[in-house]
């Protein structure tokens, strides 16, 4: 036998037992597979967070301590210790977002959690994009609520998503009312930062699956 | 001969037969017997498994053909087209990549298709197989049916525990199981 006819009978048996494994029966297969996963900080992150660009505003009430994003709303770094009850304290471009994946992503920021607080009368994110593109020009404040660029808000508020393209960033700035009731130690709130691949399976804009 | 003395005789034959097995004296017995055992890569196997991706989040590996997960992918060759600019995944975050790899059925029953995990890194609080919307796959009662020859897209879903330590150079490595499980009737 020659070499090159030696190398077809191979393929053929090859192919033959490919073709018996279709038809193989099996009862449970379990496999364990391997995932390598490197962890970073939000800034490095496929969705990234930041501190902002308001440098002042935010150095003193966004921590990157440990490389995870965390909003200090209790005075650090400032002769305050808190917030006013019975008010609206607005910070203004304290954080940046940025998709540093490669799809296109829908944004938004949940935020019916911390609403859910009966001492917090209206807890509003909203987005400002520096490039300006149409959807996000002019002020970035709206505590009316009917501008189109707020993010995730309640009270009658229209929630609205906002659309990231791959590198693109948006800043955001936060409102906050408080009641009278307001605790009097600090309080953790959570406040998760959703993104959907636009177009994509999750893309149904009425909720997400995590 | 009716037929049903016929089958009532068949019966008493087999009984007969079955004592007589039980009286046979041996004290040890080995008889090796072949099995045939075609070790296959996933993408040959009964459960058949094919990277779908083009960012590099998960591949076959090149001596054994197992899939691997590699997060953050392509991020890892600088330069390469579509490679994200993202490095990795924070703590405190869960991610769900959809449309990873491709699931078929090539065997002869139906399967549950899911993942578990037994024993996962501290970094990590959650980990296993998405399927084609995202949900989570992660134990039995949320497997996804996939019948004979038909295939399913599935993804990877990363949980990072609040307490990770962000550390770029290092890798955390995990595993998991992927579970193709006959049908209960």
């Amino acid at each position: 036998m020659d070499r090159r006819k030696f190398i077809a009978a191979i393929g053929s048996l090859a192919a033959g037992g490919a073709a018996a494994t279709g038809t193989g029966a099996f009862t449970s297969a379990q496999a364990d597979r391997t995932v390598s996963i490197d962890v970073v900080g939000d800034s490095s992150a496929y969705l990234a967070l930041r501190k902002g660009p308001s440098s002042d505003v935010a150095n003193d009430v966004v921590d990157t301590t440990g490389g995870e994003v965390t909003i200090d709303l209790d005075g650090t770094g400032t002769q305050a210790s808190g917030l006013n009850r019975d008010a609206t304290t607005q910070f203004a471009n304290i954080l940046t977002v940025e998709n540093q994946g490669t799809d296109e992503v829908i944004f938004g920021v949940d935020t019916t959690g911390i609403n859910d607080n009966n001492w917090i009368g209206d807890f509003n994110i909203f987005a400002h994009n520096d490039s300006g593109s149409p959807e996000y020009q002019g002020s970035y404040f709206n505590t009316n609520g009917d501008y189109p660029a707020g993010v995730s808000t309640s009270s009658g508020n229209t929630d609205t998503l906002v659309d990231l393209t791959a590198g693109e960033t948006i800043d955001l700035s936060i409102s906050i009312r408080t009641n009278s009731n307001v605790p009097t130690n600090a309080v953790d709130l959570r406040l998760p930062f959703i993104a959907v691949e636009k177009g994509g399976r999750n893309d149904n804009t009425k909720g997400n699956n995590f | 001969m009716n037929r049903r003395r016929l089958l009532r005789l068949l019966g008493a034959a087999a009984g007969g037969s079955a004592l007589v097995t039980g009286s046979g004296a041996f004290s040890s017995t080995s008889a090796s017997r072949t099995v045939s055992v075609s070790v296959v890569e996933d993408r040959n196997a009964y459960l058949k498994m094919v990277p779908d991706d083009d960012t590099g989040l998960v591949r076959s590996n090149a001596s054994d053909g197992t899939i691997e997960f590699d997060i953050p992918g392509l991020n890892n060759n600088p330069g390469t087209d579509d490679a994200p600019e993202g490095q990795g995944v924070a703590p405190d975050s869960v991610y769900s990549f959809t449309d990873l790899v491709e699931i078929t059925n090539l065997g002869t029953t139906e399967i549950q298709v899911y993942s578990q995990s037994d024993s996962l890194p501290s970094d990590i609080d959650r980990l296993g197989l998405v399927g084609p919307d995202g949900d989570a796959l992660l134990d039995q009662s949320n497997a996804i049916t996939l019948p004979v020859g038909h295939t399913m897209s599935a993804g990877l879903l990363l949980d990072i525990d609040d307490d990770a330590s962000p550390s770029p150079q290092d890798r955390t490595d995990a595993s998991f199981d992927i579970v193709g499980e006959e049908t209960d009737d």
